[in-house]
């Protein structure tokens, strides 16, 4: 099932699709207002791209609010008064409630890259690291220990792990 | 039901989940849910590979000198019908 949405965000009005290689051009060129420099310099903007392209659907505008303005990646943003807060849990509940500096070669905000904390249920490790991902470098949330198969059930699925568990859809088919 | 096939899935499974949980470990040394899982899992692994012995032979050649002859040929071989 495609389904493309248009929303109107900042100066301008962006394509969002369900499926990421048509995003990922579409969600930059949607920032067109955004420096080349800050585009590479800062090299955030798949941060957004990474997320569930339905959440992005309902919440386009809101989301690529956030994504360029608030978790520092493009420049267009205010100052480092951001709220983190508001990153929190809208761009992927990673790193982006890392605190921000405010670079100076680009005008961008990063994340300061040090910060690493671990809640006390040991399922999430927040690694603001990210924020300085490189093109060719993979990415990956860290693994919860919950919601599992039983055994049984995880042999048959090839993984004891509900949230591993990604059956293969032929392209297009429901 | 051949050759203890539903023992032997049930061993599979438990050997898989403990396989998982290894390597869940293997990024989380310290998870205290993943550690029980574990231990559950190699202990109802254990259980069973003794059950399956006790009742139907050797299932590695490890397990497979404990008596006064040779068992471990006594089961089928992997290309014989009893064992698939």
């Amino acid at each position: 099932m495609k389904q493309n949405s248009r929303c109107g965000v900042g100066n301008g009005s962006c394509g969002v699709s369900q499926y990421g290689s048509s995003c990922s051009a579409q969600a930059r060129s949607g920032c067109n207002s955004c420096s080349s420099q800050a585009r590479n310099g800062c090299g955030l903007c798949s941060a957004f791209r990474a997320r569930p392209w339905n959440e992005c659907d309902s919440s386009c505008g809101a989301f690529r609010a956030r994504a360029w303005n608030e978790c520092g990646s493009c420049g267009r943003c205010g100052g480092p008064s951001v709220a983190r807060s508001l990153c929190r849990g809208s761009c992927g509940g990673q790193a982006l409630s890392c605190p921000l500096q405010r670079s100076t070669d680009c005008g961008c905000e990063q994340s300061s890259g040090a910060d690493r904390s671990r809640d006390n249920d040991c399922e999430r490790e927040v690694d603001c690291d990210h924020d300085h991902r490189s093109l060719a470098m993979v990415y990956s949330e860290k693994q919860h220990f919950s919601s599992l198969y039983d055994p049984k059930e995880g042999l048959c699925r090839g993984t004891v792990f509900q949230e591993l568990n990604k059956p293969f859809l032929a392209y297009g088919r429901k | 039901m051949l050759y203890g096939n539903e023992l032997l899935k049930e061993i599979q499974a438990e050997d898989f989940a403990v396989y998982e949980a290894a390597l869940y470990l293997d990024a989380h040394p310290n998870c205290e849910k993943a550690l029980a899982y574990y231990r559950e899992h190699k202990c109802a692994v254990k259980k069973l590979k003794e059950k399956y012995e006790e009742l139907y032979g050797p299932l590695t050649i490890y397990s497979s000198a404990d008596c006064d002859s040779w068992q471990w040929v006594n089961g089928p071989w992997p290309w014989e019908k009893e064992a698939n």
